[in-house]
Order: C-alpha cells, then structure tokens, then sequence
C-alpha cells in the first residue's frame, strides 16, 4: 500500500511534467491552428541545451540552465514561426503544409543533434540527491524539485492567460480571430509568441524530464507522442482537458511502469485514449471532432 | 479555450482558393492522355532496362527498391493528395503486410507465393479497420490518430514476441521466393526485378483506374462541392473507407514483397528515417500528381545512394529539403512542370494578334 502512493506521487509529478509539454502543443493548434510535428525536436533541444551547460561545456548550475536555456527555446520558436509557419498561412491547405513543414523540420532538428553531439545517449544527473520522508513515505528531493518546478510554470503560465494582455489576447485568438482582429490585436505577433510560449514549454518539459530517461538524438518523438495522445484525450485546444488527460495518463504511466515495465506504457495509453475516444470522440473537453 | 473550426477566412487560414481556369488550359481528354503516356513509358523503360544493363546488380537492387517504394508513394498519393485523407501510418501498414508474409513463412511454413496475397489483404483490412474511426473525424484529428498508430506499432511488435513478430530483431532470414524448383537469390536479380516489376504495374495501374474512374470523379465532386456531390448519391465515409483500404492492399502487397526481398523484417522498417524518405518522395513527385510519386521514389533512392559518403549529414538535407519543397515547390517536380507549361500557354495566348491575320476578308 505504502509503495502504490509513492507509485502515485510519482505518476502526479510525471502527469504535471505532461501538462507542461502537451499544453504547449494545444495553445498552439487552439491560438494559431498549427500542429506543430517538431514538438518532440524541441523537447530533444531543450534536454541537450541543458546538458551542454550543465554538463558538457559548462557546468554551471541547474538554476541557471533554466534562466539560459528557456530563452533560447523561446526564440527558436519564434525564428521558426517567423522564417516557416508565417509565409504558409496563405496558403489553401495551410494546416497540411504545415504538417509536412514541420515534420521535414523534425528531421532536420534531430539530425543537428546527431551530427553535432554523436548518437551515444547522454544523461543529465539528478538536480538534488537524496530523498526526505514525509509522513512514512519516501519521496527524492528529485521528485519534488521536478514538482515544484513544472507548478511554478503551470501557475505562471494560468495567470499569465488569465492576467496579461498578451495572455488575454492569445485567448481571445483562440476564440475568434475575425473578432479579435476587428478589436486591433496582431494576429502575427500573438502567433509568434504562441509558437515561443510553446517551444519554451516544451523545453521546459525536455530540461525536467532528461534526469529521468535518457537523452538520445531521437528521443523527442516519444514525447512528440505522448503529447499528441494527452492532447487528443483531452480535446485538442483544450487547457482544461490537457490537464485532466495528462494527470489519468501520467498515474497510469507510473502504476504501468511499476506494474508491468516501462515497454508497456504505451499500449495501454493507447488502451485509455480507445475507450476516451468511444465515449467521446472530440476528447475529455474537446468541443468537436466530427467535421461539420 | 475550445477548439472550433470556422469556415470562414479567419487570417489563420485563407479558405480555399480555387484558380480560375486558363484560357488555354488543356481538355481533360488531353491531360489523361499525358499521364496514360508517362506510365506506358515507365512500364516499356522498366521493362527494357535490365537488357541495357547487362548483369549489374548493384543497379539493378536499387531499381528494384525503387519500384517497392514507388508503389508505396503511389498507394500513399491516393490518400493525400486524391481523397485529402491526412494519413501519416501508410509505413504501419507496409510493415503490417511484411510482417504478415514473414511470419506465415517462417512461422507457419506457408508458401511465400500466398504470403503476397495474405499481406496485400491484412494491409486493406487493417487499413480499413484504422479508417473505421478515423473517416468520422476532421482532417487534423485524421493525422494525429495515424501518426499515433504508427509511432506505437514498433513498441507492440517488440512487446508482441509472444505471437512470433521477433521481438526487436524481428524475423531473420525469410525465404525467398521459389518457383518451380528455382529458388530466387540475392547473386541473380533478374527474377527479383520482374516479380517487382510485376507488383508495381498492379500497383501502376490500381493508382491509374482509382484516379481516372467514376470512383476518382467523386473525389473531384466532393472537393469542387461536397453538398452537390452529396445530393448525387455520393457518400464520402463511403468512398473514403474504399481508397483507404485500396491504398492499405497495395502497401501491405508491397511490404510483404519487401520482407522476402530482403530476407529481414524488423522494427527499424518503422524507423523514422524511413518516413522521411517517403514524404519526401511524394513531395518530390509532386502530392496528387500522379505518377509523380512513383518518379519521386526512383530520384530518391538513386540520390539517396549517391550521398551515401555524406552518412550522417543525408537525413539532415533531405530534412531541410522537406521544408523547402514545402515552402518554394509544394506540387513538386509534377507541379513544376504544370506552372511551366502554364506560363508559356498564357503568354501565347497573351500575344498580340498579328495585323490583317484575321481581318481577311
């Protein structure tokens, strides 16, 4: 019993982690309809640009990787947002060339790490040792640092949403860009800090995450889907349903994981998001899957 | 903050523009007649190739690799670039029809001759079966459901041992092929590349009769007005469900030719780099521009072995190539040479008439 709540806090601290990275995937397609296909390169450049300056060339401190590298992520977005997505939106099948753009984006990303850091896998040691004990339970500081952590990004991010003026134009976009337009807000430029806020998202989540599994140049697929899944569980655009899907499916990562073995993990994802989608086919909070 | 999808042109998207038509733009008579021209020629190139080759086997293994994929390119053009169906598993069911065959073979010591049959069926069921849910949903959701089953069909055929898929190192050796007492060899290609050439002329030709029948037509009339084509008896979940299984018989004919091919079928068929070759064959082709894809396949393949010194950097180029086709090319080599001729047939148009030429009295 007492293992299966430590399996628990640990599956919670991974579902919040989750949140972080398929969040930044939803405010994507549900502020400037991309699917962003090279969501799991970011996640791969965040974890190596962390373990070059926290390891590899610099060893600098774990704080300060964040203050470094989260930047960096969030200009990568933009760049990207600006030199590929901007010019396709004119086009007919904007959301299908992006797809492909992204996807031939993914490969190049990846293959940047492969040429420039070797296909050996890297590790990121843990940024605390040791554990503490909390009313009879052992729980590493690890875990707790990932914890709080990924909830001061998620609060930050909720009241910069719900507080700012970027936040509140983002969320206006997502509900009518026409309308929103017609009040004066710049369609591009709340696209391009979408894309940001997304990739520093992500990064965040590949910095977190690097300590747990190992780094390898293709590694960011993985998480490339698990994100789609959370994202399609909960309702594609969806903030709300993002969170709930990536709490169910990061407990269930973990009893799975303690269970049965980590190579079972995504078959039974896909289990869950099976029946998700029987009962309801847009997703937890989705509004509509079904084309018109 | 729900996802919703307006019609109308919200600056995200601009809603679908539809090009006037040319003046001059050729009866549809004509253009069937160029695509009919390309593949003939094709099939007689194909055909004639091996005599001018004499016995290199080098070459003529890469043709024939060539031709596997071009058939898949073919298959896969159907889906994306005909029926608009945003699938991104078409390698799952590749890898589903190689499977298939291999494991009937080496498993249940079937004839690798009914193995081709079994693969081309289970990559049309299993197709259909991923289609069954996925036609009822938008195009997006389309290519997140797709990619998410293929992206887990490597991890199950690791877990899957059990049922005889390998494990990771999947199924090695699989018989080759053997007729009447000749057992087909890697040391001779011949037969190889007439079998696969065979394969690719049914794959030639489904592609060609799916596009040019009645049953292609509806896909224009869903495109110009589905409503209209609706009220005329079309059912897109219906015609839809039919080209998804098409395209999943020829892939999974294809793999399971694939598999005794190589004598090797492994996860790593599900790899990315696998993928990207693909995308970026029927980019190069030109999507819904068929034969396009199939050309794309050929100039891949023989590029691909010509950077073969450059290793590590060949993903990283045919990456940014991706990008760029999408950005500068998006209709490929096919799209190239249909803006071309339009150009040229504008500007004859355009000319001046020349003075007393029609005034004759």
């Amino acid at each position: 019993m007492r293992e299966f709540i430590e399996v628990l806090i640990t599956g919670f601290t991974i579902g919040i982690v989750y949140f972080l990275v398929a969040v930044g995937f939803t405010l994507c397609y549900g502020v400037g309809r991309v699917l962003n296909y090279a969501y799991g390169s970011f996640f791969t450049w965040g974890a190596y640009l962390a373990w070059v300056i926290a390891v590899g060339y610099a060893s600098l401190n774990y704080f300060l990787v964040f203050i470094v590298v989260l930047p960096i992520m969030f200009l990568m977005g933009l760049a990207v947002d600006q030199v590929i997505i901007r010019p396709l939106r004119s086009r007919p099948e904007f959301e299908f060339s992006v797809l492909l753009a992204t996807l031939g984006l993914a490969v190049f990303l990846d293959n940047l790490v492969l040429v420039i850091f070797g296909p050996r896998t890297k590790s990121l040691p843990a940024f605390l040792e040791g554990s503490v004990k909390i009313g009879g339970f052992t729980i590493s500081w690890q875990l707790l640092a990932m914890f709080a952590f990924a909830l001061v990004v998620a609060v930050v991010l909720f009241v910069f949403m719900a507080k700012t003026r970027t936040g509140m134009s983002m969320r206006a976009v997502a509900q009518d860009p026409v309308g929103a337009r017609i009040v004066g807000i710049p369609l591009y430029r709340v696209f391009a800090i979408t894309f940001g806020i997304s990739t520093l998202l992500c990064g965040a989540g590949g910095i977190l995450l690097a300590p747990r599994f190992f780094m390898t140049p293709l590694g960011g697929w993985t998480f490339l889907v698990k994100a789609l899944i959370i994202v399609i569980a909960g309702g594609l655009g969806s903030i709300k349903g993002t969170l709930y899907a990536s709490f169910i499916l990061g407990i269930l990562e973990a009893i799975v994981g303690w269970k049965l073995g980590l190579l079972w993990v995504m078959p039974f994802w896909f289990l869950v998001l099976f029946v998700i989608l029987l009962v309801r086919p847009a997703g937890l909070f989705g509004a509509t899957a079904r084309k018109g | 903050m729900t996802a919703h999808m307006p019609d109308m042109n919200d600056g995200r998207t601009s809603g679908r523009r539809k090009e006037p038509p040319l003046p001059g733009d050729r009866p549809k008579a004509l253009r069937l007649s160029r695509q009919t021209g390309m593949v003939m020629g094709m099939i007689v190139i194909l055909a004639l190739l091996p005599l001018a080759l004499g016995d290199s086997n080098y070459t003529m293994r890469l043709l024939v690799v060539s031709m596997i994929w071009g058939g898949v390119a073919i298959a896969w053009d159907l889906l994306l670039g005909y029926a608009g169906i945003f699938n991104l598993g078409q390698i799952g069911f590749f890898a589903i029809g190689a499977y298939t065959s291999a494991m009937l073979s080496e498993n249940a010591g079937i004839n690798p001759w009914w193995g081709l049959l079994a693969g081309a069926a289970t990559g049309g069921i299993i197709a259909v079966l991923i289609g069954l849910p996925c036609l009822r949903l938008a195009g997006i959701y389309i290519a997140l459901l797709t990619l998410a089953f293929y992206e887990v069909l490597a991890p199950l055929l690791t877990v899957g041992a059990a049922i005889g898929t390998g494990g990771k190192r999947g199924i090695s050796p699989v018989t080759p092929y053997s007729i009447g007492g000749y057992t087909f060899s890697g040391s001779n290609q011949i037969p190889w590349y007439y079998l696969a050439l065979g394969l690719f002329i049914v794959c030639l030709a489904v592609g060609f009769f799916a596009i040019n029948s009645r049953f292609g037509t509806s896909f224009v009339a869903l495109h110009d007005s589905e409503s209209f084509a609706q009220s005329l008896g079309i059912s897109r979940y219906k015609v839809s469900l039919l080209i998804v299984g098409l395209s999943g018989l020829m892939t999974g004919l294809m793999g399971a030719f694939y598999a005794h091919y190589t004598g090797v079928v492994s996860p790593r068929v599900l790899g990315l780099e696998v993928f990207i070759y693909l995308v970026i064959m029927v980019l190069l082709g030109g999507i819904g521009k068929f034969p396009g894809p199939a050309i794309g396949a050929f100039i891949i393949i023989f590029v691909n072995d010509w950077l073969r010194e450059f290793d590590r950097w060949r993903l990283l180029i045919f990456g940014a190539l991706v990008v760029i086709m999408v950005m500068l090319a998006p209709r490929g080599m096919m799209g190239a040479i249909d803006s071309v001729q339009a150009a040229v047939r504008r500007r004859r148009e355009s000319r001046p008439v020349e003075p007393g030429a029609e005034e004759t009295p």
